[in-house]
């Protein structure tokens, strides 16, 4: 008797933690509801023949959007070239928005409120004001049409230089005044303490700037002439307009996710930094 | 720490800001000057009203929004991982994307037709006022995404002992979370607080899908109104100076509020 | 032995000047679907049987945002040397002074000079001014009447008989407007979109009230809405939700309207030529198309964009611009774009070809709009074109929405548009 009422214990056991550590994990999901509801619109339109979808019907299961969305547009270009902009913009931008950003954390003097209004600034005027002046000034340098053209207005990021500095702001006084006891040298406070201790501000940093520059299209749209120098914005909208007809929503969906998916592996792949515990073993000492 | 070479840091930067961002306000106040007195056409004063409006709605709520998601979906699990991808994805979708769910969804004649007649909207992007409602939506649903982020960083930068401290002491969730987590992460908010502010002003995209200014002007926002002036009206004098004061506004009030809102935040732990 | 010699060298420099001549052509996208490679197909198509000249295509968004970059083009001092461009963008265009007319060439070439005189005359509307010919059409269309012929059946009306006019269409939309068992609309009977920004449809119901959006005398400098057909054209569109219960209350969107055709939601819908592909894919009912219905006389303006050509280029780029020109201008070619993209062939000839007989076997709804060009008129055709039509849809909207009086909306949005034509005309 002992025997047979024993071994279905561990088992249940262990779908009961399993269902609890869910249970716990549902306000998330019932947050998350509303925006499940709206990507469910777009799955479904991207997965449903174009005709059932305009006669409101659904049930129906097909790949054609997906492939007249991939044949409408050159897409293994437009996912390099977008790659290699976005990559090497961040690349760019990790260096001088961190090294801003710990400026302005650290300066001191009264100039200081004013470098950090000056870089602000960049926030304050609207991008359409930006575009045509700086086209000009790209075509002057003979820089139009170059993947380096859709990059060097951004190579100076305020909103990055702003939370690196708010990310420098919130480490504790106490944590980079023992490194100093111990001896260290400014160069060893930046890299072994302040950068490790940033890194949730930068990997959302770098989250945010890739996802901007991902679907960034007025700036290239001015920018790029050659077709082989298109980015996914470009070419989306290459396919997706409709001035004249109706909106094919399936198209429409279908090259949405197409130009999207890279980002959903980014994102898996930086929100892991925002989850990594990381030692204080300052305070504790 | 020592002046200088901490000054030498800022020198990329602002270098760059001068060629791309302070050269265009120099071109923008020499065009601009020409139209001012156009500024106070009943035009331009709606585009500054809707501006205020979207402004004052969508900042607090998208804030907000960003915050509770943060704490909602804080912490390990497939599930959380699901809900914080479901909650940014509106920022990863191309806006044209996005958007145009809105515009399927809140078509009259559409998938929820019944819904919005029951709620009183039967057309929402067909009258000015539920117009502009369902802009303020979609941009405070977009955005929320992005603040979402900035919190969850926030909140892993606050160090667990004294989260665990506070618990110990006996302290419930939520007073933990009002009295120990809010004041710490008073960096972050004062950052996305103006990054909402300046979001509202100007993310605009959303409005070209789905309502194009209208109707009748409900939701001709400045930003919107200036991209229209300058590629498409081509009136590129009235598009700078437009820009000029917007670019002087928020001069201003930088100048005035953040120094003070900044007295407030907590920096040392 | 020294002539050969020489005859040598003349062929080596003869060979080094035939290099490519390189253009660069902007284009935009209109139709939702892979146009962009129709266009970039036929432009390699073209770069093959002319090795000597080499085609930059560049895409340029929709028609505002094409005609922003050309715009951004010429302020930077790189202006293409050819476009696609509204056609009704003509003035626009001349203030700023970035285009050249065509008539040098058409004098000089056989071919072209055909071309201009074999294009529908309701397509050349646009083109022509004091005499000149500024554009050849590319890309061109007309609003048709889409109609559910199973929903006519089911309504008690011959399914071969679509209105004609005015009061036929009302009459039409009340039987065809269906409600549920509780009294709510599952189909309306007809819907005329109401677009910010675009004053299309409002043209269409001002020609068939026997009226003109603008003054063709005016030069571009005159535009009338303070008229009784434009007014009639206004209370029409409100009547038809606030009146007669027959269309959705509100602003009815462009965009989804094909789509609540082809789902069984509307049963007549106003809408371009262009979505005959759309309807076509997605319509599980037999459809037919029609003249837009008339209330004095039948008219629609023309729409769609045609091929500019830019000052700032050299000879040898003209010419190989204008032979790129013509190409896609040729018959053949339209009637193929016709096919690709559901535009409307704007070369007459190029209705004969087997090529367009097979299809229309197949589909006669192209022929509809074809044949309402003989009623056709330009496209608003006047200088600050989008700050007009800006001024013009939002006093229709004021109408349609049931906020102002007509007669008062028409007034004050011709005073507005007077304004904004003040500066570009004296």
């Amino acid at each position: 008797m002992t025997l047979s009422s024993e071994r279905p214990k561990p088992l249940l056991r262990r779908i009961g933690r399993v269902s609890w550590r869910g249970a716990r994990q549902l306000p998330a999901l019932l947050f998350a509801l509303p925006y499940a509801f709206i990507v469910g619109y777009s799955l479904v339109a991207a997965i449903t023949p174009t005709a059932d979808l305009h006669r409101g019907e659904i049930g129906r299961f097909t790949l054609e959007n997906f492939a007249l969305a991939w044949s409408s547009a050159d897409f293994p270009r437009l996912y390099l070239n977008t790659l290699i902009f976005t990559l090497g913009l961040l690349l760019v931008q990790v260096f001088t928005v961190t090294m801003a950003g710990f400026a302005l954390a650290h300066l001191k003097g009264q100039g200081k409120d004013a470098l950090f209004y000056l870089i602000l600034f960049q926030l304050f005027l609207p991008a359409s004001a930006l575009i045509l002046p700086n086209y000009i000034l790209v075509e002057r340098m003979g820089l139009a049409d170059t993947l380096t053209a859709l990059a060097l207005p951004y190579v100076a990021s305020a909103t990055g230089a702003f939370l690196l500095r708010q990310g420098f702001l919130q480490v504790p006084k106490e944590l980079v005044e023992a490194a100093y006891v111990d001896g260290a040298t400014p160069w060893q406070v930046l890299w072994r303490v302040l950068l490790p201790l940033v890194r949730p501000q930068l990997a959302a940093f770098a989250l945010v700037s890739l996802v901007y520059h991902w679907n960034e299209f007025l700036w290239p749209l001015v920018i790029i002439q050659s077709p082989e120098k298109r980015v996914l914005s470009l070419g989306f909208a290459s396919f997706a307009r409709s001035a004249e007809s109706g909106m094919e929503w399936g198209l429409i969906a279908a090259g949405a996710l197409l130009v999207a998916l890279p980002m959903v592996v980014v994102f898996l792949l930086f929100q892991r930094s925002f989850m990594e515990a990381f030692a204080r073993s300052g305070l504790k000492g | 720490m020592k002046g200088p070479w901490v000054f030498l840091l800022l020198l990329p930067t602002l270098a760059f800001l001068v060629v791309f961002t302070y050269l265009p306000l120099a071109v923008a106040a020499k065009e601009g000057i020409p139209a001012l007195p156009q500024l106070l056409s009943p035009e331009n004063l709606n585009a500054l009203r809707v501006t205020a409006l979207y402004t004052l709605l969508t900042a607090p709520l998208s804030v907000a929004l960003g915050l509770l998601a943060a704490v909602a979906v804080e912490g390990h699990g497939r599930l959380r991982l699901l809900a914080r991808l479901l909650i940014f994805h509106p920022v990863i979708l191309p806006t044209v994307g996005f958007a145009a769910v809105f515009l399927y969804l809140l078509n009259p004649l559409g998938p929820l037709r019944n819904v919005l007649q029951a709620a009183g909207f039967p057309n929402p992007l067909g009258e000015p006022l539920s117009a502009f409602l369902s802009v303020v939506l979609v941009g405070v649903l977009k955005d929320a995404g992005f603040y979402m982020l900035y919190y969850l960083a926030g909140l892993q930068s606050i160090p667990k002992e004294l989260i665990e401290a506070a618990r110990v002491d006996g302290a419930g969730r939520i007073v933990t979370f009002l009295r120990v987590s809010l004041p710490l992460l008073s960096p972050t908010t004062f950052f996305v607080g103006v990054m909402a502010v300046l979001g509202a002003l100007r993310n605009v995209d959303h409005i070209f899908v789905l309502t194009k200014g209208g109707p009748l002007g409900a939701t001709d926002h400045l930003l919107y109104r200036i991209y229209i002036l300058g590629f498409e009206y081509f009136d590129f004098s009235q598009a700078a100076a437009l820009s000029l004061v917007l670019f002087t506004a928020l001069t201003l009030l930088a100048l005035t509020a953040l120094p003070r809102l900044e007295r407030g935040v907590y920096y040392d732990a | 032995m020294r002539t050969g010699r020489i005859v040598g060298l003349w062929v080596l420099l003869g060979i080094g000047l035939a290099q490519s001549t390189t253009i660069t052509f902007y284009y935009p996208v209109g139709v939702a679907g892979p146009l962009a490679r129709f266009i970039e197909g036929y432009v390699q198509e073209f770069e093959a049987k002319n090795p000597d000249i080499k085609v930059n295509t560049v895409f340029g968004g929709n028609y505002e945002e094409n005609q922003a970059k050309v715009v951004a083009a010429i302020r930077a001092g790189n202006p293409p040397d050819t476009a696609i461009l509204l056609s009704q963008q003509l003035y626009t265009l001349l203030a700023m002074d970035a285009i050249e007319p065509f008539d040098a060439y058409i004098a000089k070439d056989p071919e072209l000079k055909r071309a201009v005189n074999d294009f529908f005359p309701a397509f050349m509307m646009n083109s022509t001014l004091d005499g000149k010919v500024y554009s050849l059409p590319f890309q061109r269309s007309t609003p048709i009447l889409y109609y559910n012929k199973e929903a006519f059946q089911e309504a008690g009306l011959d399914p071969e008989r679509p209105p004609a006019s005015w009061d036929e269409l009302v009459e039409y939309a009340k039987r065809l407007t269906k409600r549920d068992a509780q009294g709510r609309i599952v189909r309306y009977g007809v819907a005329i979109p109401t677009e910010n920004r675009s004053t299309w449809r409002l043209e269409a119901l001002t020609i068939q009230a026997g009226g003109l959006l603008y003054d063709p005398a005016g030069k571009g400098c005159k535009v009338l809405v303070d008229t009784e057909p434009v007014r009639k054209g206004m209370q029409f569109k409100a009547d038809l939700a606030r009146r007669y219960g027959v269309s959705p209350e509100g602003l009815v969107a462009w965009g989804t309207t094909p789509g609540d055709f082809t789902a069984g939601k509307v049963a007549m819908i106003y809408h371009s030529t262009g979505s005959l592909g759309f309807v076509r894919a997605n319509a599980r009912f037999p459809f037919g198309t029609a003249f837009l219905p008339k209330q004095v006389r039948y008219g629609v303006p023309t729409g769609g964009a045609n091929f500019y050509l830019f000052k700032g280029s050299d000879p040898k780029k003209r010419e190989a611009t204008l032979r790129f020109i013509k190409f896609m201008t040729s018959p053949e070619l339209q009637a193929r774009w016709a096919l690709d993209s559901g535009y409307v062939a704007a070369r007459r000839s190029s209705w004969s070809l087997p090529i367009m007989q097979k299809y229309l076997q197949e589909w006669p709804q192209p022929k509809t709009a074809r044949e309402q060009l003989a009623y056709a008129r330009a496209e608003l055709p006047v200088y600050n074109l989008q700050q007009v039509k800006d001024i013009i849809a939002e006093a229709e909207q004021a109408v349609v929405l049931g906020r102002k009086d007509v007669r008062e909306t028409t007034r004050e949005a011709q005073k507005r548009v007077d304004e904004a034509l003040k500066p570009f005309c004296r």
